[in-house]
């Protein structure tokens, strides 16, 4: 699928993505050096880009724009507010989402992973509805 | 699916030893709290891994909140507020988890405090790390500290209702399903009281009442033909000469692998057999996706780190889909804990 327009970026407030501050390890357990930087590595949140595309469900509201780029170190809670705010819903207001039309990640599941593991054509398809779909 | 045979028992057995695991859990009033400091402050009890702590309230509620506070702190009391901490304590570690999410098994929750803390390094009488030998069990209890109040909604994420426990498990039922087989249908399919079973079982600590659902929906380990010999007939057949579904044989394996010091969870596409044709061990997918903690070139499998599942270290030539099918979680998935080795 080709997009014609720049796809817009999902600002992320960084709700929910609290980081654990620094290690706090005494000097008298000593972790190997290549060990620390390792982890140090794999601490880093991934600031590439994800192609969401939102698709509605039932009655659910048709978005203008639907194709959005996440950063893939959020946590899919941040991409489910975004989408609150795309359809003007309210605190409250129900809306579900599934990936795949087939089940709704946890809120600290990684965009990048769900991409990852469940991504088609380039891009991660999010349907939302105001009904649930299934129990 | 097919439940008799040497593999079926042999799966069997270890699926029941992973229920029957318990997790050492210290529940102990946050200091503020009313009740807090008083003799009768702190409960002990053995829930089963697979529990949530949204299912625990009520006992805890019943043997600690309701002694440790007297009527009118009771009155005042509202449990839609409570949460829980892992204790900082003493112990030299990397940054505590903090505030224990609603929807993560006990067993997650138990998992990042073993991470949190170094393993101790060999000692010169003692195996090495990498020693092949019975998995070193870790004893140290649970600790976490009951709020009463201010519950950090960003970071919990989700309310302390049962019924928001059991939708977030559901969902991770099919997710994993997903993963395996590209699609959800066996537990869309599924007769809702099977389905229901599953959750019912894990609420009532009844094995027979989960397997309903879960013999439904995680394939055994069954072995598959070798790719190299197509007119090899299958290893086994059920009567009704279909080939039961193998974990050796989905698409991609149910796994997460969590790194200490708020780093975020590793998900990858694991698939049963490599390239070769050979079952994935935990060793090879460790190599291949935290290079730098399971470098290749080592002469021992685990030079900096180990790997914890279910409380014990996993040998590095485990099979995953074996794992996968035998020792997962009740929401079928395998989680994999990397606890670093300190030099002394």
């Amino acid at each position: 699928m080709s997009l014609s327009a720049p796809i817009p970026d999902v600002t992320s407030p960084g709700i929910g993505d609290g980081q654990a501050p620094g290690p706090s390890l005494a000097a008298s357990m000593v972790i190997r050096p290549n060990a620390i930087a390792a982890l140090e590595h794999y601490k880093q949140k991934d600031t590439s880009k994800v192609v969401v595309r939102f698709k509605s469900i039932g009655a659910a509201p048709i978005m203008k724009n639907n194709v959005f780029k996440v950063t893939a170190g959020n946590k899919y809670a941040t991409v489910v507010t975004f989408l609150r705010g795309q359809l003007g819903s309210k605190e409250g207001d129900p809306l579900f989402t599934y990936v795949n039309a087939a089940f709704t990640p946890a809120p600290d599941d990684i965009v990048g992973n769900l991409y990852k593991c469940f991504g088609t054509e380039g891009h991660l398809i999010i349907n939302y509805s105001n009904t649930q779909a299934w129990a | 699916m097919m439940t008799s045979g040497p593999v079926a028992s042999s799966a069997d057995l270890f699926r029941r030893l992973s229920w029957q695991s318990t997790v050492p859990l210290e529940v102990r009033l946050a200091e503020h709290e009313p009740g807090a400091g008083s003799g009768a402050d702190r409960y002990y009890m053995y829930p089963p891994r697979h529990a949530y702590l949204p299912l625990l309230i009520p006992e805890i509620r019943e043997n600690l909140v309701e002694i440790a506070l007297d009527d009118q702190q009771l009155a005042e009391t509202n449990e839609a507020e409570w949460w829980f901490e892992e204790d900082p304590g003493d112990a030299v570690g990397f940054a505590p988890q903090g505030a224990c999410r609603w929807h993560w098994p006990l067993d997650l929750i138990h998992l990042h405090s073993i991470i949190t803390h170094p393993a101790p390094g060999a000692s010169s009488n003692g195996p090495g790390p990498s020693a092949p030998g019975p998995s070193k069990p870790t004893f140290q209890p649970l600790r976490l500290l009951l709020h009463l109040s201010n519950p950090p909604a960003d970071k919990l994420m989700l309310p302390n209702t049962v019924e928001s426990c059991k939708a977030n498990y559901m969902n991770q039922l099919r997710e994993a399903d997903f993963v395996r087989w590209r699609n959800t249908s066996r537990v869309t399919n599924m007769r809702r009281p099977d389905l229901d079973a599953g959750w019912d079982g894990i609420v009532h600590d009844d094995y027979d009442m989960y397997m309903r659902m879960a013999s439904r929906l995680i394939p055994l380990p069954h072995s598959v033909p070798a790719p190299t010999n197509p007119s090899t007939r299958p290893a086994i057949t059920d009567p009704n000469g279909k080939q039961p579904e193998s974990s050796y044989a989905v698409r991609a394996l149910p796994i997460k692998v969590y790194l200490p010091d708020g780093a975020p969870v590793v998900q990858e596409v694991v698939p049963p057999l490599g390239a070769d044709g050979q079952p994935t061990t935990v060793l090879s997918v460790l190599q291949q996706h935290l290079p730098l903690l399971f470098p290749s070139s080592s002469k021992i499998p685990y030079p900096m780190a180990l790997p914890i599942a279910q409380g014990v270290e996993l040998p590095p030539e485990a099979e995953l889909a074996w794992l996968s099918s035998s020792v997962c979680g009740a929401d079928g998935w395998l989680r994999i804990g990397i606890r670093l080795i300190a030099e002394n």
